[in-house]
């Protein structure tokens, strides 16, 4: 009797009093680690992206382009490891974002990131100041998110006490950035009286420069004097409202001019920048709360690679116990995001499905093996999970929703290796053909080695995943790691563990007094009765191929039927969903707020909503998808974002798809009646993208491009599915341009900058320093400004007055200090505001975006819909547009369109799943080669994979389900399973034969024999799939698993011993 | 086969097991009654002529409400129900003020405001 590594293993560990230790060890371990790995709602992914804030004042949007993003994205895409270079053009600002490949050292990237902007910086045009570079990281993406509502205080109470609460937060440990979004800041507010100024003969330019001046404060130095060192300081901070008030800013008749005499000075809430409100919905247990009230919204974020939970519950006490103090009677603070307590759950209900499995698995086996066989598989179980999991706190993973994945993921078939084992302990233990011990040893070699060949087919189909490069890299990679590490445990728990467990526990059966033979079994005689006539008959043998190969052809054929649709990953069941609303370029804040309100109005009847805020003017608390879309940059008087909590999944029927697709035309129609553009945003399960739909259109010049993107726009608002269509071209705004005459202005020795800061600071108000108090807790600025109702007739510019330099200005000669109206030197146009210019990787790019909901799920059948119009539409050159799927086009001389979003990565993740599939197949060809020693068995056992579809795809279509990457995951993962139920079949048939049975009949012994065991593993992990069933992203996944390993069982045990006889007989014939 | 049996039956009742469980309760919209209230007087958005000559929306200064830094006005919609708009004012001269932002020409303002008239209220002028 050959002795393998497994039979070795076993005896050595099957009498020792070490096993019991060890297993003790690892589940004690397992299960401490389970409670030190930190624990979060998004993975660890680090986004390789950074935001280049470049400012060139003055410049036009087509000047910053030629100037500034031009060259900047040339010498970017020099550096190596960069993948994609954007940019965004628009008046005075560049922004271009870097994107690097997915897993490259983040800090690295930075250095060399920075090193090439300071090699360029020379080659800028002067004006262009050094770039504030800014890495965006997933930590970024606050974890608790804290409204402060009340229905006595206003938004700038609300700000102060949130501040002093942010302030105590901070306190904590492991807390990342607090923000404050909302609410308005102090701020001393200098507001200037035209007339005054006019009369006292002061300009706005003078005031500025005397409270910087007067705003200062140094040490002098020091003297000595006896022995002793004494430092002198000179000058005084602007201390309160008061010491600003009595600047003095000029002279007039010999008087001295107080800023009190020609200004307004007040301490106070900065000008109403922001509108932000909160209000209950109708799902809301304060439902009696009706209306809405002033808020301001305390985002928490953490460190790196620290507990969600942990963190969230430290500011939650620490909250309460500000309460009473800080936070006083008439402010209400709620905790409106919660990624603690959501991955806390995520945590619970992964081990509410691994007990249900591991149970419902004890059960499976129990019925097949006894109770006692039950409980050998239901102890190695725990063991196996508790030693992943302490791997993953070694390697500092962190528990959140992909490594969770990984562990669902292998419950079902981490069971498999002990059930054979144990199986096959039972079945010889019922021989009785040897003493117990010798039984077990040899129950253990038969299965042993081609039980760790199979573990290894099985690894080798899931490693590969590793390789799938992109932004879904991250989400795909913990997966095989925690998948091949948790069989590998569970190999040696099975070859360990299991015998000694087995050996203790498992009894022969009473009943069976007689020799147990395998003749006798009820699957003996099925396969005497089904298997032998194929076996013996070569018609009836073909009549069963054909029937397989047609079983496997209608299945596929489902695809193109659009019977099955294709989908890359589906809608989690949030809590959450935001509107963005966009209103035309020149809006004003209170019009896009009432927009806002009047879109919120309609979402508080919505029954499941628990409560809103929404922001105007600036931006919600972000989160994954909005960190990627940049949502952080919508700051401007025409935006607005509506946050939307939901009650939590439990009280609510649908899911938060369903409900974002019920509320959308509403909110849509709502917005149209204004002219405004609402979206729906759903957080997205995979790696966000700009959009869902994405087409991006380049082409000779901007124009031509734009046009063809109104058409691609048309055409997308009337494809059935397609919703939330939009572009990012700017409407027409209306500017004014203020055009100074030089000439006239050089006479009379005033100079440009003089006109265009005194502009400013009448329109847009300046900073002139800080005020120096020593308790604010957010800097107070000083802020110089005309008043609200002046600057309305800004237009009118004659009581608006710069002096003259007179001969300091180098141009006149006339004396200085003469008032100068600016309607004298300043004429003015009406223009439209420059465009904002879009380019990707060095080309111009005009994106139209949209996503899908409804009649198609998917966006590649939109994007085939689409298609066929596209190619349709006239362009002026008159050719045809084709979309492209896969790269830009290699020349901008026509114009031409490539679809990216959602696609892109689905294309990326699919063809990367395909090539390590194939990569998959040759590996097990290799180890089944090395182990069989045939070119030829491998094939055979090989025939089975394709099996796995005849169940998968059907399945998908009875639960109408999306076939997804987690269902592509499934299949990848059944070929492992499949081929490993091959062999242990045809190893047994060679053993069989080795023994001196005939061929024929060893067949039909290996498959009787084998049958047991196969259908325990494949019930297994059926089971452990229908605990995930009811998850909407692993739906596709335990379709996958349930189906394909119901089916391809089914047909492998029937194909894989035809098809080995077929081709054995033929060879020793 | 008696194990077989015993097997598909298993599994039946797990899926049976599996469907249950979590409380969903079904929440209706609330038709609340609307309280309709009596008020003095509501304005109209007018438009006037600043000094400066350019067109101004003008309401009565009486309209006008604080809510700590924000100043609304109780606008009146169809139906008569009564929302809160958040505006931005500007000069203001002989009782009136001028709007700058967030009301438009026509539209129906409480004047004078009515402190602690909830939104969604109905509003019927006293004759």
């Amino acid at each position: 009797m050959r002795e393998g590594i497994a039979g070795v293993l076993a005896k050595l560990f099957i009498n020792s009093k070490l096993t019991p230790l060890l297993m003790m060890t690892a589940l004690l371990v397992g299960v401490l680690a389970t409670f030190m790995t930190p624990r979060e709602e998004e993975p660890q992914i680090s986004v390789p992206l950074v935001d280049l804030y470049f400012s060139y004042p003055g410049g036009s949007a087509k000047e910053v382009e030629e100037r500034v993003a031009k060259p900047v994205e040339k010498y970017l895409t020099e550096i190596e490891g960069v993948d994609y270079v954007y940019s965004i053009s628009q008046k005075d600002f560049a922004l271009v974002t870097v994107r690097y490949n997915v897993g490259d050292d983040t800090e690295e990237s930075m250095v060399k990131l920075w090193a090439t902007i300071m090699k360029n910086m020379d080659k800028m045009p002067a004006g262009v100041q050094i770039p504030l570079v800014k890495k965006v990281t997933i930590d970024d993406v606050p974890v608790v998110t804290l409204t402060f509502w009340s229905d006595s205080y206003g938004p700038y109470e609300l700000r102060r006490v949130a501040g002093q609460v942010a302030d105590e937060l901070k306190k904590i440990e492991n807390i990342g950035d607090v923000n404050l979004n909302g609410g308005l800041k102090r701020q001393l507010r200098v507001v200037l009286d035209k007339n005054k100024l006019a009369q006292y003969r002061i300009t706005p330019l003078q005031i500025a420069r005397q409270i910087r001046a007067s705003n200062s404060q140094v040490t002098a130095g020091t003297f000595q004097q006896m022995n002793r060192e004494f430092t002198v300081k000179t000058g005084k901070f602007l201390k309160t409202a008061e010491d600003v008030r009595n600047v003095v800013v000029g002279i007039y008749n010999s008087d001295a001019v107080y800023l009190k005499d020609v200004a307004e000075v007040i301490d106070g809430p900065e000008e109403v920048d922001n509108y932000t409100f909160f209000g209950y919905g109708a799902a809301s247990h304060d439902a009696e709360k009706q209306g809405e009230y002033p808020a301001v919204t305390l985002t928490v974020a953490k460190r790196k690679g620290t507990d969600a939970t942990e963190l969230a519950n430290k500011v939650l006490a620490k909250i309460e116990s500000l309460k009473g103090s800080v936070i006083t009677s008439g402010i209400n603070v709620i905790e409106t995001r919660n990624y603690g307590e959501t991955a806390s759950e995520k945590v619970f209900t992964l081990l509410e499905h691994l007990v249900g499995a591991v149970i419902a698995v004890t059960i499976v086996v129990g019925l097949f093996l006894g109770w006692r066989g039950g409980l050998v598989v239901f102890a190695s179980v725990p063991i196996t999970f508790a030693l992943t999991l302490l791997v993953y706190y070694l390697f500092d993973y962190t528990l959140n929703r992909v490594t969770l994945f990984a562990l669902i993921f292998v419950t079902g078939i981490v069971v498999d290796d002990s059930i054979i084992i144990a199986e096959n302990i039972h079945r010889h233990f019922s021989m009785r053909r040897m003493p117990k011990l010798q039984a077990a040893i040899t129950a253990i070699n038969e299965v042993g080695n081609p039980t760790i060949l199979a573990t290894f087919t099985v690894i080798a189909s899931v490693l590969p995943m590793v390789f799938v490069s992109g932004l879904m890299g991250p989400y795909m990679s913990p997966m095989p790691i925690g998948a091949s590490l948790a069989m590998i445990f569970s190999l040696f728990v099975a070859l360990i563990g299991t015998p000694w467990l087995a050996f203790r526990l498992l009894k022969a059966e009473k009943g069976h007094s007689e020799e147990y033979d395998i003749r006798q079994s009820v699957y003996y005689k099925i396969y005497n009765k089904t298997l032998a006539p194929l076996l013996t008959s070569w018609w009836k043998a073909t009549i069963a191929f054909v029937f397989v190969g047609l079983l496997l052809l209608g299945a596929v054929s489902m695809i193109p039927l659009k019977m099955v649709e294709l989908k890359m990953l589906p809608f989690d069941n949030k809590s959450e969903f935001q509107v963005i609303v966009d209103m035309p370029e020149g809006t004003t804040l209170e019009q896009t707020a009432r927009v806002s309100k009047d879109i919120v109005s309609y979402i508080r009847t919505v029954p499941e909503v628990e409560n809103y805020q929404y922001y105007v003017g600036t931006h919600a608390p972000i989160n994954f998808n909005g960190l990627v879309r940049h949502y952080y940059l919508r700051q401007n008087d025409n935006m607005a974002d509506i946050q939307v909590n939901l009650v939590h999944k439990s009280e609510r029927r649908d899911q938060s798809h369903d409900i974002a697709k019920r509320v959308r035309p509403r909110v849509q129609e709502i917005a149209a009646k204004y002219g405004a553009n609402a979206k729906v945003v759903e957080v997205p399960p995979g790696p966000p993208v700009l959009s869902t739909i994405v087409a991006e259109i380049y082409g000779p010049d901007m124009e031509q491009q734009i046009a063809l993107a109104r058409q691609i726009k048309a055409v997308m608002e009337d494809t059935p599915g397609v919703v939330d269509v939009d572009w990012m071209v700017e409407d027409d705004q209306k500017v004014y341009t203020m055009v100074i005459d030089k000439q006239k202005a050089a006479f009379r020795g005033i100079t440009t900058e003089q006109i265009t800061n005194t502009l400013r600071m009448a329109l847009d108000g300046v900073d002139v320093g800080l005020l120096h108090t020593d308790t604010e807790l957010e800097p107070v600025t000083l802020e110089l400004r005309l008043p609200i109702s002046a600057r309305a007739s800004i237009l009118d510019l004659s009581d608006i007055f710069v002096k003259s330099q007179g001969m300091s200005s180098l141009t006149t000669r006339l004396p200085a200090g003469e008032m100068v109206p600016l309607s004298e030197l300043v004429s003015i146009e009406e223009t439209v505001e420059d465009k904002s210019i879009y380019r990707k990787d060095l080309k111009g790019v005009v994106y139209v975006t949209a996503d899908v909901a409804g009649v198609t799920e998917s966006p590649v059948y939109a994007m085939l819909e689409m298609d066929e119009r596209i190619r349709e539409l006239e362009t002026p050159g008159g050719y045809r547009i084709s979309p492209l799927y896969t790269a830009p086009p290699f020349s901008e001389e026509k114009l031409a369109m490539k679809w990216d979003g959602e696609w892109q990565i689905t294309f990326e993740v699919f063809r990367d799943l395909g090539a390590a599939f194939a990569v998959v197949l040759v590996i097990i060809y290799l180890l089944i080669v090395g182990w069989f020693q045939s070119f030829k068995t491998p094939l055979v056992m090989m025939v089975a994979i394709p099996l796995s579809l005849v169940g998968i795809i059907p399945g998908h279509f009875i639960h109408g389900a999306f076939f997804t990457a987690t269902s592509m995951i499934g299949m990848i993962a059944l070929a492992g399973i499949m081929v490993r139920n091959s062999v242990l079949i045809i190893d047994f048939i060679q053993l069989r034969m080795q023994e001196g049975v005939e061929l024929k009949e060893a067949v039909i012994e290996a498959a009787a024999v084998r049958t047991r065991p196969i259908l325990l593993t494949a019930g297994t992990v059926v089971i452990g799939a229908i605990v995930i069933l009811f998850d909407p992203i692993f739906q596709g996944l335990a379709i996958s698993l349930m189906w394909g390993a119901l089916l391809s069982t089914v047909l492998t045990l029937g194909v894989v011993p035809l098809t080995y006889y077929l081709v054995e007989k033929k060879k020793s014939v | 086969m008696k194990h077989t049996v015993l097997f598909l039956v298993c599994i039946g009742f797990f899926i049976l097991f599996v469907g249950c469980g979590g409380k969903k309760t079904e929440t209706d919209t609330v038709e609340e009654e609307i309280k309709v209230v009596e008020v003095e007087h509501v304005a109209v958005v007018t438009t006037g002529r600043a000094n400066d000559g350019r067109p101004v929306y003008l309401i009565p200064f009486t309209a006008l409400f604080m809510r700590g830094q924000l100043e609304g006005v109780q606008v009146v919609g169809d139906e008569g129900i009564v929302s809160v708009r958040w505006i931005r004012t500007g000069n203001i001269s002989d009782g009136s003020v001028e709007v700058l932002s967030g009301l438009g020409e026509g539209e129906r303002v409480i004047a004078p405001y009515v402190m602690g008239l909830r939104e969604g209220a109905k509003v019927t002028v006293k004759q």
